[in-house]
C-alpha cells in the first residue's frame, strides 16, 4: 500500500475559515493520498459508516479528509479515499485499509482525489461545529469547508444562514472543499445532501 | 375565439427566425431527382406512412434511416451527403393532421394496496380518478417477488370489476418495473386474455428486484432491453395487442443514465416511448407550517449513490417548478433526445400511494409479515387488508388522488383503450399542473401548404427554403381546480431546437441550439374570453427542427440552467420544505418536428 501526494492549488483544507479564491498560489502543504478498493460501500450512509472507523484509527494525523468517490465499472461502487497532510507510517495505512474492509488499493479514486477531486467529503477538520443553524461566515470559520456553492447556479447572499440538520458532507473540486446548498424554508439554506434519503417503495 | 384581440395574436417574424432552425450551408441548388420504383420502391416514398408498409418495405426503411439516409427526400444529391444533419433525421411522427382530437385526461402511475408501500384498494384509486376527471389511468403496482408471484393475478379481477363499475374511465393493467440497473418505469398492456399473462411473465423474467439486478451493470442495462424485447415479442406474436413502457421519475435518484434511456427508447418495437416529464408526489414539498409533509416536492430530495450516472450535476437531483429536471431543462436531457430526430414523450401523473389529506390508514402500517383485521398478510396474499378510518387527517403524506392535480392528456380520434396507447406513442400529449389550463392546440404548418398539418408527436414533411407557422391556441381554466381556485395563466413559451442527428456520445445530455424563441403574454386572455391564439413564423427552413411549448401561472421562475439567451423565466429550483404546489403550475406539451424536404418550392 503507498500513498500519493498532492500540492493543492488552494488554500489548505485544514485553514479554519480558508475563503475561495482566485489566487492559484501553491503555498499549501501537500496532500498525501490513500484510496482503497471498496466495491462494498454503495450507499452514502456505508461510507460514513466505514470512514468514521478509518477516521478513529490511531495515529491519522490531524487534518485527515475521507471521502469517498464514484467509481464506475463492475461493481460500480463508492471508493473510499483519505487525504492527510503527511505521509502516513505504513502500519497506519494498513490500519485504514482494515478499518475501511478494503480489498486493496483504489487507483480510480486515488487519481481523482490527486487531481482534488473527491465527491464527497464525510470526514473533515471542524465537522463536529457544524450542527445546528449558523451563518455561512461562522460555518466557514469554523470548519475546513472553504466555500458555499448555491445549487443550479443560485446566488448565496453574504448574510445567508444554513440550517445544518447536523448533516453536512461537502466535496473536494480543485483541491478546495466545497458544500452545495440549495433554498430551504424561511429563507435559509440547508446543505444538498440530506441526512436520511427517501427510500421510495420496495425495490431498492 | 378571441385570438385577434390584442396582446393574444402575435407574430414573429424573420429576424427571430432567422437565425435559429435555418441550416445554412446546405446545397439548395442541385437539381432533386427523388428515387421510386427499382430496389428501394415504396420504402423511400415517404408519402406512404410506415403503418401502410409491407413487412419488407418497413425493414428496408428501417435500414435506411438507421444509416441515415432517408428523411431528407432521397434525392440522388441527398444519398450521397447522407451525413447532413437533414439526411440523419427520419420523421418520427409522420403526418399528424391537426383534425378534432378527443382530449382524454389520465395517469400512467397509480398504486394500490397490492404495493407494499401502499393502501387503496383499486376500486379506491378508479373511483377517485373518476371523480377527479380522469378519462383513462393505469394501476402501476410495484415488481417484485410478491406481487409476480401472486399480485399481479390478483389485481386483475379487481380491475375488471371497476372496470365494470366505472365505465367512463379506462383501467389498464400495468406494473411498476424495477429497470434492471436503473429506475422504476411504467410497463402496461391493452385489455386482453393475456394480460395478467403478458406481465406476470414479464416480470418473473425482467424485473430488477425479482431477478436481483438493479444495481448499475452492464449486465443488468442487457436485462432491461431483453424486457423490452420481450414485450415487443409479445405484440408481434398477437398475445397483447399492445404494450408500453414509460420511465418513472428519472432523474430522481440519478440512477437512468443518458444511454440506459436511449437504449430503452432504441429497443426494438417502440416500447419505451417517453418518461416522467413530471414526477408524483406533488404534495410532498408542502411546508410543514402549512400542515404539510414538509418534504422535498416529488420526493426529489436525495443525493448520489453508487448506482447514479457520475455525470449528473447535483440539481438534477430536484425538482424545477414540479418537473423533473431533463424535461424542465431547456436545452438539457430531454431536448438533447428530441434533437436526435427520434420521438421520446413526456408524461405527468400521481405516484399515488397514500393520499395528503386523507383520513384512512393501512391497518397493519405498512407493514408486509403483519396480519391485517382480515386476516391478510401482504408477504403471503399479495395485498393489504383494505384502509381502515384513521381517525384523524393524514398530513405527512405527500401524494394527490389521480386527477387531483397531475394530468396527462392524450389526442384520440375516439376514446378506447388501444387509441389511447396508439396517442400516446404517437407523442399526441401534453401535460398539466393543477388544471392550468383546459385546452391546448398546436398546430404546424408551411405558409405555402396550409391544407397539410401536423400536431403534437407529429413531424410536418415542408420544402427547404418554405417559411412555417407554428399555433397554439389556449384555452384558459375556465373554472376552478381541486383546490377550488381558477388558476390564471401567465405566459406562454415556445421552445425550438435543431434536429442535429444522432449522437457519438450516447451519455450526451445537453443540445446547444434549443432555447425559447419567444414568450407570449396570457394575462388579458381572460378579460377577451379566455381563449388565444399564438403564432410564431418560422422563415426560410433549411434544416429539420422541432417546436415545443410550455406554459405557466409566473409564480416561480428562475433563468434557465444555460442561461439566460438560452431560458430567461424557467421553471424555479423548488424550496426544500417549502413546495407549495398549487402556487407554481406549468403546462408542458410534448413537440413537433418539421422536417425539410426536396427541393426548394418555385426553384424548378
Amino acid at each position: 500500500m503507498t500513498t500519493t501526494s498532492t500540492r493543492p492549488a488552494s488554500p489548505p483544507a485544514g485553514a479554519p475559515g480558508a475563503r475561495p479564491s482566485d489566487d492559484a498560489g501553491d503555498e499549501g502543504p501537500a496532500r498525501h493520498v490513500l484510496g482503497l478498493l471498496t466495491p462494498h460501500l454503495r450507499r452514502p450512509a456505508e461510507v460514513d459508516h466505514a470512514a468514521a472507523l478509518v477516521a478513529a484509527v490511531p495515529g491519522l494525523p490531524t487534518g485527515a479528509l475521507v471521502g469517498s468517490t464514484l467509481v464506475p465499472g463492475a461493481p460500480q461502487h463508492l471508493g473510499l479515499v483519505v487525504l492527510t497532510p503527511s505521509p502516513l507510517p505504513e502500519e497506519v495505512a494498513l490500519a485504514v485499509a482494515t478499518a475501511a474492509g478494503a480489498d486493496g488499493a483504489g487507483t480510480h479514486v486515488a487519481e481523482r482525489a490527486t487531481s482534488g477531486v473527491v465527491d464527497r467529503v464525510a470526514v473533515f477538520p471542524g465537522r463536529e461545529h457544524l450542527v445546528g443553524v449558523l451563518a455561512a461566515r461562522d460555518l466557514l470559520a469554523a470548519s475546513a469547508v472553504e466555500a458555499l456553492v448555491g445549487l443550479g447556479g443560485l446566488a448565496l447572499p453574504a448574510d445567508a444562514v444554513v440550517d445544518t440538520r447536523a448533516h453536512v458532507r461537502p466535496r473536494l473540486a480543485d483541491g478546495r472543499l466545497v458544500l452545495d446548498v440549495q433554498p430551504s424554508r424561511g429563507g435559509r439554506w440547508v446543505p444538498f445532501e440530506p441526512p436520511v434519503q427517501h427510500s421510495c417503495c420496495s425495490a431498492h | 375565439m378571441s385570438g385577434s384581440h390584442h396582446g393574444a395574436h402575435s407574430h414573429s417574424h424573420g429576424d427571430h427566425a432567422h437565425d435559429h432552425p435555418h441550416q445554412h450551408g446546405h446545397p439548395h441548388t442541385h437539381e432533386a431527382t427523388p428515387v421510386e420504383g427499382g430496389v428501394l420502391g415504396e420504402a423511400v416514398d415517404l408519402t406512404v406512412p410506415d403503418a401502410e408498409l409491407s413487412p419488407a418495405a418497413l425493414s428496408r426503411r428501417g435500414v435506411l434511416r438507421g444509416a441515415g439516409l432517408l428523411g431528407a427526400g432521397l434525392s440522388a444529391a441527398g444519398a450521397v451527403g447522407a451525413a447532413s444533419p437533414a439526411a440523419a433525421v427520419g420523421r418520427p411522427g409522420g403526418d399528424r393532421p391537426g383534425e378534432r382530437y378527443q382530449w382524454l385526461a389520465g395517469d400512467h402511475h397509480i398504486h394500490t394496496q397490492y404495493s407494499p408501500d401502499a393502501m387503496y384498494r383499486v376500486s379506491d384509486q378508479v373511483r377517485a380518478a373518476n371523480q377527479y376527471g380522469l378519462d383513462w389511468m393505469v394501476i402501476t403496482d410495484h415488481g417484485g417477488e410478491t406481487h409476480a408471484r401472486i399480485g399481479v393475478e390478483k389485481t386483475n379481477p379487481d380491475i375488471r370489476a371497476a372496470r365494470q363499475a366505472n365505465p367512463d374511465v379506462l383501467v389498464f393493467q400495468g406494473l411498476e418495473w424495477n429497470i434492471p440497473s436503473a429506475e422504476h418505469g411504467t410497463v402496461f398492456v391493452a385489455p386482453g386474455p393475456n394480460e395478467v399473462s403478458v406481465l406476470q411473465q414479464f416480470e418473473q423474467g425482467y424485473d430488477g428486484s425479482v431477478r436481483g439486478a438493479s444495481s448499475s451493470s452492464p449486465a443488468n442495462e442487457a436485462l432491461a432491453v431483453a424486457g423490452l424485447t420481450f414485450l415487443a415479442q409479445q405484440v408481434r406474436d398477437g398475445r397483447t395487442p399492445d404494450a408500453l413502457m414509460l420511465a418513472n421519475h428519472p432523474a430522481r435518484n440519478g440512477v437512468d443514465s443518458p444511454h440506459e434511456i436511449r437504449g430503452w427508447r432504441d429497443a426494438p418495437g417502440r416500447i419505451a416511448i417517453g418518461m416522467e416529464g413530471a414526477p408524483g408526489h406533488q404534495a410532498a414539498g408542502i411546508p410543514a407550517d402549512a400542515l404539510g409533509p414538509g418534504s422535498a416536492r416529488g420526493y426529489y430530495g436525495n443525493s448520489p449513490s453508487a448506482n447514479s450516472f457520475a455525470g449528473y450535476p447535483l440539481e438534477s437531483y430536484r425538482t424545477w417548478g414540479g418537473f423533473d429536471w431533463m424535461t424542465s431543462t431547456v436545452g438539457g436531457l430531454w431536448d438533447s433526445l428530441l434533437a436526435e430526430g427520434l420521438p421520446w414523450w413526456v408524461t405527468a401523473n400521481s405516484d399515488s400511494h397514500s393520499v395528503y389529506g386523507d383520513w384512512s390508514v393501512n391497518p397493519t402500517g405498512n407493514d408486509r409479515t403483519a396480519t391485517g383485521p382480515d386476516g391478510r398478510v401482504f408477504e403471503v396474499d399479495g395485498l393489504y387488508s383494505d384502509p381502515v378510518y384513521g381517525g384523524q387527517i393524514q398530513t405527512g403524506r405527500g401524494d394527490f388522488w389521480p386527477g387531483f392535480y397531475s394530468r396527462t392528456h392524450v389526442g384520440v380520434p375516439r376514446a378506447g383503450y388501444r387509441q389511447v396507447m396508439a396517442a400516446m406513442r404517437d407523442g399526441r400529449v401534453w401535460v398539466d399542473h393543477g388544471r392550468l389550463v383546459d385546452a391546448v392546440d398546436v398546430r404546424v404548418r408551411a405558409v405555402t401548404a396550409t391544407s397539410r398539418e401536423s400536431t403534437l408527436g407529429g413531424s410536418l414533411r415542408v420544402r427547404q427554403g418554405d417559411d412555417v407557422e407554428v399555433t397554439i391556441t389556449v384555452a384558459l381554466a375556465s373554472g376552478p381546480n381541486w383546490a377550488t381556485f381558477r388558476p390564471e395563466l401567465a405566459r406562454v413559451d415556445l421552445i425550438v431546437g435543431q434536429v442535429t442527428g444522432a449522437v457519438t456520445d450516447r451519455d450526451v445530455f445537453t443540445t446547444p441550439t434549443t432555447r425559447v424563441v419567444q414568450s407570449f403574454d396570457t394575462t388579458g386572455v381572460r378579460a377577451q374570453g379566455g381563449t388565444a391564439s399564438f403564432t410564431y413564423t418560422v422563415r426560410d427552413v433549411g434544416g429539420p427542427f422541432y417546436v415545443r411549448f410550455r406554459g405557466t401561472d409566473g409564480k416561480r421562475s428562475q433563468v434557465g440552467i444555460y442561461g439566460a439567451a438560452v431560458d430567461p423565466q424557467g421553471p424555479a429550483l423548488d424550496v426544500e420544505g417549502d413546495a407549495d404546489p398549487w402556487e407554481d403550475l406549468w403546462f408542458y406539451t410534448n413537440p413537433v418536428f418539421v422536417v425539410p424536404e426536396g427541393r426548394p418550392r418555385g426553384r424548378r
